[in-house]
């Protein structure tokens, strides 16, 4: 593996949006208030979004509350603003007034620009929601060069002004949402998970950046608690929760299997994207952090793929955070599973592997390195940490640095990876608040 | 830690002050101010005001020593965008510095709020007292520090090699400095108690 990284200092800042909810959290705790609950700031209050492009089809979503009759998306082809005689395709208002539509018939490695509309009895349109853009997956064989933009930890009592630079861009061809978009930690009905997302989505911030590209969404723990595991879970907070995620983030769904949420997608050969679901199949009781038929499917999945690059979406690192300072944090992480690590680590050792990059998020800390110190399985294999997007950076007195770890960064922060399948090379660039890079690094793994 | 201080000074002022106490051993600068009549015991208000005043001054510096110690690090952070373990244990010296200063300066100096018309004490005796009772978490910190320094020196050349040390350092620092907010809040306030006499 062949690296090439220069850095650069950037200026950080507690901003003045932070600060003045830090005090006012306090005052609030002072006071014995609770947080305040969410009122929806628009008929549109979450914006809109498209997830899980494939070259040819996408899934779009909404949140509608406004006075409309019935609601309709404007799709058109090309970057360009919807026209205004482009097809309207129906679109269901659900319960709580959620929207997904799953469209299809799409031309691959196309942008697209869409919007949706709220019409009354007389079919006049009566709301229209912002505009957004998304370009459809490479065709199956395609070799192009592809940039994706990755974040985590984006909790809504902080400072979002790195994910609303993220969303300044218009060259991204997907977004990766890793996890822990939500902190949705205390929440116990469906209402109240709807609140916490409400609070976070509903911002200029992520209404932006879900409206600038596509999205590949995942979820982590706090998406329902700290460090949660399926098995002492109510089954209903689960239920709950889960339902709240599928609504506000758009992805697809397999009626087969409901609650699967671990699924591929493929951007031609340039890459496929392995998204994990490493929450909610963990069974400790039997050491399993992905289920069995998750961990054939990866394994299999990255072996046999023919893409360049094999992204593995990965939420919490598989890296050997084994030091004393990240003891307390050990139960969380691959490392409490070490068969299934040692197992998905050395079979794609043993295949040789190449273009494998673990993309993982969780600790509050950017991060590039190798899976595991040389010599042991995943010695060679690159793992890099994204985020956090608005969150405190991980407060422990060292992070990691060499041999293992090239470098490592606490500041808010969004990633950019920038892939190019013919050099076999991925870039990583680390942006802050103001859309400055301030470490870039390029790997061949 | 903090409240067990407070019950501990309560009891303490509770406690009768035997009329026939000796002189109080060493040194010489000590004895010279505490004359050999017996100790006139505080009203529990006064005391209780002065305890009180004792404990948030404590707290206080507390305060002022660890956002002191807080502000290196915090500087290293803003720079580099990642933690200095070398920072961090200057941050830790500092802090810890810090407090040992300003607890030995101020808390003896709340005793003042005990003294009335009946009786007085010695600050200066408090003071010794209170530092007697406590050098030995404020040594026990200084090992506890150099401790940290160490192993951030090991960890800043070699990842994850010092953070044992600095592990024991962080937490011996901790439960030195807040042994030494308890022996030396209890110090003063036995040196001034021991050392209260009738007015001339």
């Amino acid at each position: 593996m062949k690296k090439r990284h220069h850095s650069r200092r950037a200026r950080t800042s507690v901003s003045r949006r932070a600060f003045v909810a830090g005090l006012s959290a306090l005052g609030a705790g002072a006071l014995g208030c609770g947080e305040s609950r969410y009122v929806p700031t628009s008929p549109f209050p979450i914006g809109l979004a498209a997830g899980d492009a494939t070259p040819d089809s996408v899934v779009l979503a909404t949140r509608y509350l406004g006075a409309g009759r019935a609601l309709r998306v404007a799709l058109s082809e090309g970057d360009y603003p919807v026209a205004a005689g482009a097809p309207r395709l129906p679109a269901v208002v659900g319960e709580g007034g959620y929207v997904r539509v799953s469209v299809d018939g799409l031309a691959p490695a196309t942008w697209y620009r869409y919007l949706f509309e709220a019409v009354a009895d007389d079919g006049a349109v009566v709301e229209t929601s912002l505009e957004g853009r998304f370009r459809t997956a490479f065709a199956a064989g395609t070799v192009a060069p592809l940039k994706l933009g990755a974040v985590c930890c984006t909790k809504h009592s902080h400072d979002f002004a790195a994910v609303g630079a993220a969303g300044r861009r218009s060259d991204l061809d997907a977004f990766i949402l890793l996890g822990d978009v939500c902190y949705a930690d205390g929440a116990t009905t469906h209402e109240e998970f709807r609140e916490h997302w409400g609070l976070t989505l509903d911002t200029p911030e992520y209404r932006a950046l879900r409206a600038s590209t596509s999205v590949v969404a995942l979820w982590d723990d706090h998406e329902i608690r700290n460090n949660w595991e399926r098995a002492t879970l109510d089954p209903q907070l689960f239920a709950a929760a889960l339902a709240s995620f599928k609504e506000h983030q758009p992805m697809r769904s397999d009626a087969a299997a409901p609650e699967r949420l671990w699924r591929k997608l493929s951007w031609g050969k340039t890459v496929d994207l392995f998204v994990l679901d490493s929450r909610s199949e963990r069974d400790r009781a039997h050491g399993h952090y992905l289920s069995p038929e998750q961990l054939d499917w990866l394994i299999q999945g990255v072996t046999k793929s023919e893409a360049a690059f094999k992204l593995i979406l990965n939420t919490v690192p598989i890296g050997s955070f084994d030091t004393p300072f990240f003891g307390p944090f050990g139960d969380d992480m691959w490392l409490a599973y070490p068969d299934q690590r040692r197992q998905v680590l050395e079979a794609f050792d043993q295949a040789g592997t190449r273009g494998l990059v673990w993309l993982s998020g969780d600790f509050h800390l950017a991060c590039i390195g190798r899976v595991s110190k040389a010599g042991e399985p995943g010695g060679t294999q690159l793992e890099a940490l994204v985020g956090p997007g608005a969150q405190a950076p991980n407060s422990l007195p060292s992070y990691p640095s060499g041999p293992q770890w090239d470098w490592a960064n606490g500041r808010n922060n969004w990633t950019e990876l920038d892939l190019d399948p013919v050099k076999g090379e991925v870039t990583f660039r680390y942006f802050d608040r103001d859309n400055r890079a301030f470490h870039v690094a390029t790997y061949r793994p | 830690m903090y409240v067990a201080a407070v019950l501990l000074l309560l009891a303490a002022a509770d406690a009768p002050v035997a009329l026939d106490s000796p002189p109080l051993p060493s040194p010489a600068a000590t004895t010279l101010q505490v004359s050999q009549a017996a100790p006139v015991p505080a009203p529990r208000g006064r005391l209780a005001l002065a305890h009180t005043a004792a404990i948030g001054t404590t707290l206080a510096t507390a305060v002022v020593a660890g956002l002191s110690g807080w502000f290196i690090p915090g500087m290293c952070f803003e720079a580099q965008g990642r933690p200095d373990p070398l920072c961090g244990a200057l941050g830790l010296a500092l802090g810890a510095a810090m407090q040992v200063g300003l607890a030995f300066l101020l808390v003896p100096e709340t005793y003042r709020l005990a003294d009335d018309e009946t009786g007085r004490g010695s600050i200066t005796t408090s003071r010794f007292t209170a530092w007697r009772w406590g050098r030995w978490a404020a040594l026990a910190g200084l090992v506890f520090v150099s401790t940290y320094l160490v192993g951030a020196s090991v960890e800043k050349a070699n990842y994850g090699k010092g953070q044992t040390a600095m592990l024991v350092g962080a937490i011996g620092t901790l439960g030195s400095w807040i042994t030494f907010d308890v022996t030396q809040l209890m110090g003063a306030s036995t040196g001034y108690k021991e050392s209260r006499r009738v007015p001339p």
